[in-house]
């Protein structure tokens, strides 16, 4: 359950759940949405793949990614994301914090 | 294959069951004549009725072993964590049920009174619950053209499936503790209706959808 907690703890990787969602999707057609360097990314794909929530098959050099999720991980999904859990700091927050330093 | 301890389980609730079960046969002046309604029932049927436990064990092991027969390699990992969960649980599901039966043809515990409706209600709420919960982690089996649905079409289906099955837990659990018992058989019956025309609409509506093709490179 850690490694599921662990998952769903970060925004980019409830993202790639939340695309997954409406269809499978090849690891480029994911990078597609997202800003960040492709190692980045398949260390998420790695840590989503190790929780058992995303399915990979792969067909030459190409990996199909498919959303597997229980009952109760879809809800802790929903939960973290209506929480926001993960995400940034709002900036003003961020500011004042630096200024008090 | 899955791992030791779950069929050290499995293999131990088969045989305390199945044991159970002669041992109620041997109960029996006939074993052709099972009195239902306990030791002083009226209805008559066969002895052998009351092999229907480890019967039913076996019966909810098959899925998992076709499973295994038909899954790809590389789903087998992902097939040995879930159906784990899958073998204990209906292990411990009939298991229970046994010890309920067991003491009902004893005429310890009666199947009319209000305490053990309940109960067998909220047992049953549980383990749908518990079932239900994990039904979407199935390993997806190989396309062939026998099948209904793609491995996409699949997934959805069992991720439906599974939140039907929590639903009607949830339902039947609740249900169990609050509802009065004279209204609980007709809405047991309506919940379960409901959760069959739902099963069926959405594989209608999952086989008329257009293809969306989980093969690298082809998906639209």
């Amino acid at each position: 359950m850690n490694l599921v907690f662990k998952a769903l703890s970060d925004p980019t990787r409830r993202q790639i759940l939340h695309l997954l969602r409406t269809k499978p999707m090849t690891a480029g057609e994911l990078a597609e949405h997202f800003s960040l360097a492709k190692p980045t990314l398949s260390g998420h794909f790695a840590v989503l793949r190790e929780a058992d929530l995303i399915e990979a098959s792969k067909r030459g050099t190409v990996i199909t990614y498919m959303l597997k999720v229980s009952v109760l991980e879809e809800a802790l999904l929903a939960f973290t994301e209506m929480m926001g859990i993960g995400l940034p700091t709002p900036t003003p927050l961020k500011k004042a914090t630096g200024k008090a330093k | 294959m899955i791992d030791r301890r779950t069929l050290w389980i499995f293999i131990a609730a088969f045989i305390a069951i199945t044991g159970a079960s002669i041992w109620q046969l041997s109960l029996l002046p006939d074993w052709r004549q099972l009195p239902l309604g306990g030791p002083h029932g009226h209805n008559i049927v066969s002895g052998l009725l009351v092999f229907a436990a480890p019967a039913s064990l076996l019966l909810f092991m098959v899925t998992p072993f076709i499973q295994w027969l038909a899954a790809p390699r590389e789903s087998l990992p992902s097939w040995q964590r879930w159906s784990g969960k899958w073998v204990v649980s209906w292990s411990v599901f009939w298991l229970l049920f046994q010890v309920f039966e067991l003491a009902h043809s004893l005429g310890m515990v009666s199947r009319s009174t209000l305490e053990t409706a309940r109960g067998g209600s909220v047992m049953i709420g549980i383990i749908f619950m518990i079932v239900g919960n994990f039904t979407a982690k199935t390993p997806s089996l190989p396309h062939s053209n026998s099948s209904q649905f793609d491995a996409w079409r699949l997934s959805r289906m069992l991720r439906f499936a599974g939140k039907l099955f929590v639903g009607l837990g949830l339902a039947f659990a609740l249900g169990g503790i609050l509802l009065p018992l004279e209204y609980w058989q007709a809405v047991f019956l309506c919940l379960m209706l409901a959760a069959f025309t739902a099963a069926i609409w959405y594989s209608i509506k999952l086989r008329h959808e257009r293809l969306v093709a989980v093969a690298p490179g082809r998906s639209s």
